[in-house]
C-alpha cells in the first residue's frame, strides 16, 4: 500500500507542475478537482485489491473529513461585507481621507506610505479586494491617470510595492485569512492560537518586504526588464501645472459603510463583547449595513471573489484526497529521508520546506497551504516528532507568510498580475521583486518574531520564552541591510547583457536565500553551528529553486511594439 | 508594549525606504515617509491581538 502514497503524490504535484509551467491550460481549481478524482479512483482500486469492498466505502468520508469550514466560511462572510462597502461607496469615502492625508503635514509621501500599507492595516481576507479597488486611484498618480504628480518609475514602484503589500495581507486577515489554517492546527497546543497567533509575524515581515519590493523593483527589476512595462512619462512640456487634480466624492452612507465596516472587523478581532464566530460578527454587520445604507443583499454577494473561495475548497479536496491515499504519508518520508541527507538535516529540509509555496506558486495561496499545512504539523510531536511546540510555531509563522505572499508572483491569474496590468508591464516583471522579498525577507523575520516575541505572548505559562524586541530589532536591521547591500551591488553591476544579469541575480539570490536558511536554524535551534550550517544549505537551495523561475527575458512583443516601425 | 514599539520602529524603518525608493529623498520627505510609516506601524500594532 505504501507505493499508493507516492503515486498519488506524483498525480497531484506532476499536475500542479504543468499547470505551472503552461502545459495545462485549465484553472487551477478544475486541475486540483481532477487531482482529486484521480487520486480517489486509483486508491479505491488499491483499497478493492488490498483490502476489499469495504476499504472503498470508507474512503470518501476520509478524504471529505479533510475539508474545513472555518476559514471557508470567515472568507465568505469578509468578502460578502467588503461588498457592501464597495457597494455604498465605502473605498470612494476612503479616497476622500486620503486626499486630505496628502494635503496634511506627512505629505504626499506620508500618504503614499500610509497607503501602500493599507492592506495589511486592514487585513481583508483576500487581497483582490482592496487592489480591485484602490489600484484605479494609484494610476491617476501618473501622467496617464491625470494627476502627473509621479513619473513612471516612482508608479512602477508605488503600484508593485502596494500589490506586493495587498496580495500578503490575506496572510493576517482574522477574517478567513490563510494564516488561520495554520493557527487552526497550532490550537492542538496553543489554546488561544486562534485568537491571531500568527498575525503579527506576518505584519511585521510583510511590511519590512514591501519596503525591500519597492528597492528591488525601482534599482534591479527596472534596469532588468526596460522596455516591459508600457506606462508613458509625462512629455516635458505638459509635466506639472496642467493637469487638473479629478475631483473625488462619496455619498454619506460610503462614510457611514465604511464606519460600519471598521468596527465590525474591530469587534470580530478584539470580541469585546464575549466570545463569538467571526462570522456572526460578519454577517451581523452586513445585516446593519444593508438597513442603514441601504445597500441590497444582491450588492453584498457580488462582492464575493470565487477565485480564493474555491480555490480554498479545492486545495482541501486535493489534501483530503492526498491524505485519505496515503500521498502525506509518502511526503513525510521523503522528507524524512532529506533529513539524513549530513548537509541537511533537519534544519535544512524545513528551509526548502518553509519556500516551497514561492517556489511552486499557485493563484491563491490557500491551495496548497490547506494541502502541505499539514504535513508541517507531523514533523510536530504530534508525528515525527522533529520539532517541539514552539518549534513548529516557529516554522508555521516562517511558512505561513511565505505562502500567502506566493499568490503575488503567481503566472497562473495570481493577485500580482493585477498589478502588472495597472503598470501595463509584462507578465513576470515583479515576479523577482516578490519572490526575492518573501524568501530573504519575511520567511526569516516571521519566524525571528515568533521566536522572541509572539510565544511568551501565546504561552505565559512558559518562563522560557522571552520577549525579547531588541533581538527582533537588530535581525531586522541587520537582514535588511544586507539585502539593500546585494540590491544596491546589483544595480551597479547589471548591464545590457541578459544572461550575465541573470546570473548575477541568481548569485543574490542564492546569498540571500543561505541568510535566510541560517536565521531560520538559529530560531529554531539556536547557536548550534552544525543546524546552521545545514540552514543554509537548504536556504540555497530553496533560493536556486526560486532564481531560476524568475524569466530572464519578458515577452519581446512590446519592445517590439515600443520599437518598431508601427510607433 | 512591546508589539506597539517593535511595529512603529519597523514601520519608521520601511517608510524611509519606500520613500528613498519612490525618489523623495530630500531630508523632508524622508522625514515625511517615516512619519506615514510610523503611522502605519502604530495602526498595524493597534489591529494586532496583544
Amino acid at each position: 500500500m505504501e507505493v499508493l502514497g507516492y503515486i498519488t503524490l506524483a498525480i497531484f504535484l506532476g499536475l500542479m507542475l504543468l499547470t505551472l509551467f503552461g502545459y495545462i491550460r485549465t484553472p487551477v481549481q478544475t486541475v486540483l478537482v481532477f487531482s482529486t478524482i484521480l487520486c480517489l479512483i486509483v486508491g479505491g482500486a488499491f483499497r478493492y485489491v488490498y483490502s476489499g469492498w469495504n476499504a472503498v466505502v470508507l474512503l470518501p468520508n476520509e478524504f471529505l473529513g479533510g475539508i474545513i469550514l472555518h476559514p471557508i466560511t470567515a472568507l465568505l462572510t469578509g468578502l460578502f461585507l467588503a461588498g457592501g462597502l464597495k457597494a455604498s461607496g465605502g473605498f470612494d469615502a476612503l479616497k476622500v481621507i486620503l486626499k486630505y492625508l496628502r494635503k496634511s503635514p506627512i505629505g504626499l509621501v506620508g500618504t503614499l506610505v500610509i497607503l501602500i500599507n493599507l492592506p495589511v492595516i486592514s487585513s481583508l481576507p483576500c487581497g483582490r479586494i482592496l487592489a480591485a479597488a484602490l489600484l484605479p486611484l494609484l494610476f491617476t498618480f501618473g501622467f496617464e491617470g491625470g494627476l502627473g504628480i509621479l513619473t513612471k518609475s516612482q508608479l512602477i514602484v508605488l503600484i508593485g510595492a502596494f500589490t506586493r503589500n495587498a496580495m500578503g495581507s490575506c496572510g493576517p486577515s482574522p477574517i478567513g485569512g490563510v494564516g488561520q489554517i495554520g493557527e487552526g492546527f497550532l490550537g492542538s497546543f496553543f489554546a488561544t492560537a486562534s485568537e491571531g497567533m500568527l498575525r503579527a509575524p506576518q505584519a511585521f515581515s510583510l511590511m519590512l518586504g514591501t519596503a525591500i519590493v519597492a528597492l528591488f523593483l525601482k534599482f534591479i527589476s527596472q534596469r532588468l526588464y526596460p522596455n516591459d512595462v508600457a506606462l508613458r512619462e509625462a512629455p516635458q512640456t505638459e509635466a506639472g501645472a496642467q493637469f487638473k487634480e479629478p475631483e473625488i466624492t462619496a455619498p454619506l452612507q460610503g462614510y457611514l459603510a465604511l464606519v460600519i465596516f471598521v468596527v465590525s472587523v474591530l469587534t470580530a478581532i478584539f470580541q469585546p463583547f464575549g466570545k463569538m464566530p467571526v462570522q456572526s460578527v460578519l454577517v451581523a454587520g452586513a445585516l446593519i449595513m444593508i438597513i442603514a445604507c441601504r445597500v441590497r443583499l444582491n450588492d453584498l454577494m457580488e462582492g464575493i471573489i470565487l477565485l480564493p473561495v474555491t480555490a480554498m475548497a479545492a486545495g482541501f479536496l486535493a489534501a483530503g484526497a492526498l491524505a485519505a491515499t496515503g500521498g502525506f504519508d509518502a511526503l513525510g518520508v521523503i522528507l524524512n529521508s532529506l533529513v539524513k541527507v549530513p548537509f541537511l538535516g533537519i534544519a535544512g529540509m524545513l528551509a526548502i520546506f518553509v519556500q516551497f509555496q514561492t517556489i511552486l506558486p499557485l493563484s491563491c495561496a490557500r491551495i496548497l497551504t490547506a494541502a502541505l499545512v499539514p504535513v508541517l504539523y507531523l514533523f510536530g510531536p504530534a508525528k515525527f516528532g522533529f520539532l517541539d511546540w514552539s518549534q513548529l510555531a516557529i516554522v508555521m509563522a516562517a511558512y505561513i507568510i511565505n505562502a500567502t505572499t506566493s499568490c503575488g508572483p503567481s503566472p497562473l491569474g495570481g493577485g500580482g498580475m493585477m498589478g502588472e496590468g495597472t503598470m501595463r508591464a509584462e507578465t513576470g516583471f515583479i515576479r523577482g521583486a516578490y519572490t526575492f522579498a518573501s524568501m530573504a525577507i519575511m520567511a526569516p523575520l516571521a519566524a525571528i518574531y515568533m521566536k522572541f516575541l509572539n510565544l511568551s505572548i501565546f504561552q505565559p505559562s512558559n518562563p522560557n520564552l522571552t520577549k525579547d524586541i531588541l533581538t527582533i530589532a537588530e535581525f531586522a536591521v541587520v537582514i535588511i541591510l544586507v539585502n539593500v547591500t546585494l540590491i544596491s551591488l546589483g544595480k551597479r553591476l547589471l548591464t545590457s547583457d541578459a544572461t550575465k544579469n541573470f546570473m548575477l541575480q541568481l548569485s543574490g539570490f542564492l546569498f540571500s536565500g543561505g541568510i535566510a536558511g541560517g536565521v531560520l536554524a538559529f530560531a529554531l535551534f539556536e547557536m548550534n553551528t552544525t543546524t546552521i550550517l545545514q540552514g543554509i544549505s537548504g536556504g540555497i537551495i530553496a533560493a536556486m529553486l526560486i532564481a531560476l523561475m524568475v524569466p530572464r527575458n519578458l515577452s519581446r512583443r512590446m519592445t517590439a511594439v515600443l520599437t518598431g516601425p508601427e510607433i | 508594549m512591546l508589539t506597539w514599539l517593535i511595529f512603529i520602529f519597523i514601520g519608521t524603518i520601511s517608510g524611509v525606504i519606500i520613500a528613498f525608493a519612490l525618489d523623495m529623498s530630500s531630508r523632508r520627505e524622508l522625514i515625511q515617509g517615516a512619519v506615514g510609516g510610523l503611522i502605519a506601524g502604530f495602526l498595524m500594532a493597534a489591529m494586532l491581538p496583544h
